[in-house]
């Protein structure tokens, strides 16, 4: 598990060298978001498939009971 | 065969003479490029120096821009006077009209090109002379291979909608190989350090490139614009 | 018509169960010795991107008979074809950069792997804008896009490849040890799993859509 690992040693603030930083990165947020995105864009495009396969149905009950109530 | 190169002669030279008599597209499409090269000049020149290497991406981006006016123009042409549609109930193998199609382009783009290149070579003080057949097999391939998708797609979409806007909108993405290989190639020649061995690495894939796409949009057309 | 509709149900019943155990069979496997934890979004950004392949080529393929025989069901798969590259595309564009950032510490870099499969997500996005503003008759039109997008990928990556590369060689997954080999698949077949059951679903869509309008047409008259 990546963690921090520079503490401050004394009153001062040191700042940290900038390549060090980078690999300091904590992984966490990034694997977390990662795997949240998967799933909401999974979730999202499934549901869009649901609701425009609903209004598909939908409009086909529609025209048919239009075509019921007219004669051809 | 031959009769398929004949017929398609003959639509390039049509359209050439339509072209020759209003000179509507050349004069607008060279003025276009010779804006499109200045405004990115502005774009990439720091303090009134241009950027090293950025002639070359100007170069290809200008091909691309006014490739594609033209492009729209062409068939815009076509649309306007239902010539296509005659075209294609013509007793003339559909490969012809393509072939043909292509080959008003490429002239109209070539011709562009040798305005633009010794242009962006005194602005950008680029050696166009260090290797002038490279440099020129570049040009000529890299824009038979965009010339040849963006004929068959702007055919495509003569009687589509919004087609202005879909023609770069498809094309772009598909001709991305061929404005790497370009683009690549030219600045390798340009660069302080000239790599010509990688310049013509980048040529072969780009003939290659023409090749396959040059057949595919053969292939492709027949079945695309029969109604 | 009835053999496919037992099989999705089943087929993405089945990638959901396994979508749900994936942390946990992910979690068997040891972390990777240089890149540790940020190395487990591979599990999920891998099968992606085999899903984008997949579904680009699916399109490719649907497209090409689409145009020698302009069969309709060619079409629709076609059109669920590129929907889907689309839709796993912005995973595997989102997951990587992730990864990359933590790792190499950049969000973008133009190697081949990942360039071309922007590119490629352009293709196959331009298709669908096509499909959706093009009017009638972009069926063709789009057979052809996404026809000449499947035969492009080799040259994007090759001429990307010879451009610039940072990506690890596509050699890790045949090499990869065991344990993690487990989840790898895991994940791949939950992913492919799911490619096919929302294919065939968003293809029947297509079937559906086309077949209102043409009940609505008739309609009218």
């Amino acid at each position: 598990m990546a963690t921090y690992t520079q503490q401050p040693q004394s009153g001062e603030f040191v700042p940290m060298p900038a390549d060090q930083g980078r690999e300091n990165l904590p992984a966490t947020p990034f694997v977390f978001t990662a795997y949240a995105l998967v799933w909401i864009i999974l979730v999202v495009y499934v549901l869009s498939l649901w609701r425009r396969m609903n209004r598909v149905e939908r409009e086909v009950a529609d025209l048919s009971a239009r075509a019921g109530g007219r004669t051809p | 065969m031959t009769s398929v190169i004949a017929a398609a002669w003959q639509i390039a030279r049509k359209d050439l003479r339509v072209e020759a008599r209003s000179r509507e597209l050349i004069y607008t499409t060279i003025f276009f490029a010779f804006s499109c090269v200045l405004i990115f000049a502005f774009a990439f020149v720091r303090e009134g120096q241009p950027i090293p290497n950025a002639s070359a991406g100007i170069l290809w981006i200008t091909i691309a821009f006014s490739g594609t006016l033209a492009l729209g123009r062409t068939f815009e042409r076509e649309r306007q006077s239902e010539t296509l549609r005659a075209l294609l109930l013509a007793p003339v193998e559909r490969v012809a009209v393509y072939l043909g199609k292509l080959l008003a382009l490429l002239v109209l783009l070539f011709a562009v090109e040798a305005l633009i290149v010794p242009i962006i070579g005194l602005l950008f003080d680029a050696p166009l002379g260090r290797a002038p057949l490279l440099l020129l097999a570049l040009l000529v391939s890299g824009t038979i291979g965009f010339g040849s998708v963006g004929t068959l797609f702007a055919a495509m979409l003569v009687r589509a909608q919004s087609r202005d806007v879909l023609l770069p909108v498809i094309l772009y993405p598909i001709v991305v190989p061929v404005f790497i290989g370009g683009v690549q190639g030219t600045s390798a020649i340009f660069a302080d350090e000239p790599a010509l061995a990688m310049a013509q690495t980048w040529l072969a894939i780009l003939i290659f490139f023409d090749a396959v796409f040059v057949t595919l949009a053969l292939w492709t057309f027949g079945p695309v614009m029969t109604e | 018509m009835s053999s496919n509709s037992r099989f999705v149900p089943a087929a993405l019943g089945l990638a959901l169960v396994m979508f749900a155990a994936a942390p946990f069979v992910i979690n068997t496997a040891p972390y990777e010795s240089t890149m540790g934890l940020v190395q487990r979004i591979f599990y999920f950004h891998f099968p992606a991107a085999m899903s984008l392949f997949a579904a680009a080529f699916t399109c490719g393929i649907a497209s090409l008979i689409y145009l020698r025989t302009r069969s309709a069901r060619a079409d629709q798969i076609a059109v669920a074809g590129a929907e889907l590259a689309v839709v796993f595309g912005i995973i595997v564009l989102t997951t990587g950069p992730l990864w990359a950032r933590k790792t190499w510490g950049i969000w973008w870099d133009w190697d081949a792997k990942l360039t071309s499969t922007l590119v490629m997500w352009l293709i196959f996005s331009s298709y669908l804008l096509l499909r959706r503003f093009g009017g009638p008759g972009s069926e063709m039109l789009s057979a052809a896009v996404g026809f000449f997008g499947m035969m492009l990928v080799p040259f994007v990556y090759v001429s990307v490849n010879f451009w610039r590369t940072l990506h690890p060689k596509t050699s890790v997954v045949p090499n990869l040890p065991a344990p993690m080999l487990v989840p790898a698949l895991w994940c791949l077949t939950a992913f492919l799993l799911l490619f096919i059951s929302l294919l065939l679903l968003r293809a029947r869509l297509e079937a559906s859509r086309s077949d209102l309008d043409r009940v609505a047409l008739a309609l009218e008259d």
